[in-house]
């Protein structure tokens, strides 16, 4: 029988059910993640891994570094509590057999959404994906990245679709 | 390990002029990257700027092919607070002054 991943909980909010497997993977991205927060300092200049979580906001020298005085912290403060509600959830839900299900509340939901956003960057990063023709290099080079990236887009995709519905459309 | 930063010296302007300075808009610049989904940027850009589906589109489509588009525009507070949450968000984001 065909499990989706994500839906719709009748009684709001989103529902997941993932093997232990895909559970674990979720896991390992999330500590990924954490070790590449606790790398950002406002008063150096970042490495590329860093910088693509934590992006410059002016191209001015000076700008940047009195944005970052204050800018820096607070994305930094605003990833970890994300992570930390994204862990939280992975960490309770119940098992049954091989599969792991959870029903996300509204701030687990938009942990999720913005942790697998991070996530994916993350590890394209790490793959070296710097333009759009590095995809297909990578599925010669490692089969395994260009999987979990193709999963972690899937599983964003999905969520990104089930939450679309929910929002107002002014037009 | 990296060297921390020095601030350079910035030269000194008048008060009529940081005034007129900080009066002009700042416009909120989203980057394309060849990693993050399409349908994400439409979410993202209607959850935080609470367009309609079509403009989100349009912008998104902009970004796509022109490599940036202007999403808002504002005081510079404003703007940097726009580019926060992009950032929040895992978009690539500046702020410009027009």
């Amino acid at each position: 029988m065909h499990i989706p991943r994500m839906v719709r909980h009748p009684e709001g909010g989103i529902r997941v059910t993932l093997p232990a497997g895909e559970r674990a993977v979720l896991a390992d991205m999330a500590q990924s993640l954490r070790g590449v927060i606790a790398g950002v300092d406002p008063d150096t200049p970042h490495d590329s891994l860093v910088g693509r979580l934590f992006p410059r906001a002016y191209d001015d020298p000076l700008d940047q570094m009195e944005y970052a005085d204050t800018g820096i912290d607070l994305l930094a403060e605003a990833k970890r509590t994300l992570l930390d509600t994204f862990e939280t959830s992975l960490a309770g839900g119940t098992t049954r057999g091989d599969l792991w299900r959870i029903d996300l509340d509204e701030e687990q939901t938009a942990a999720w959404l913005a942790v697998l956003q991070d996530g994916r960057l993350v590890l394209a990063h790490v793959v070296g994906i710097e333009a759009e023709d590095d995809w297909e290099r990578l599925l010669d080079t490692d089969e395994e990245a260009a999987l979990i990236l193709a999963y972690l887009g899937e599983l964003l995709a999905t969520l990104v679709h089930l939450l679309e519905g929910g929002l107002p459309d002014p037009g | 390990m990296p060297t921390p930063l020095e601030a350079p010296e910035r030269e000194a302007t008048s008060s009529t002029e940081t005034i007129n300075e900080r009066d002009r808009l700042w416009n909120v610049i989203v980057w394309n990257d060849p990693v993050t989904l399409m349908d994400y940027v439409v979410f993202v850009l209607r959850k935080l700027f609470g367009y309609d589906k079509a403009t989100a589109t349009r912008l998104m489509m902009q970004v796509h092919e022109e490599g940036r588009a202007v999403v808002s525009s504002g005081p510079r507070e404003k703007a940097e607070m726009d580019v926060h949450r992009l950032h929040a968000h895992g978009l690539q984001a500046t702020l410009t002054q027009d």
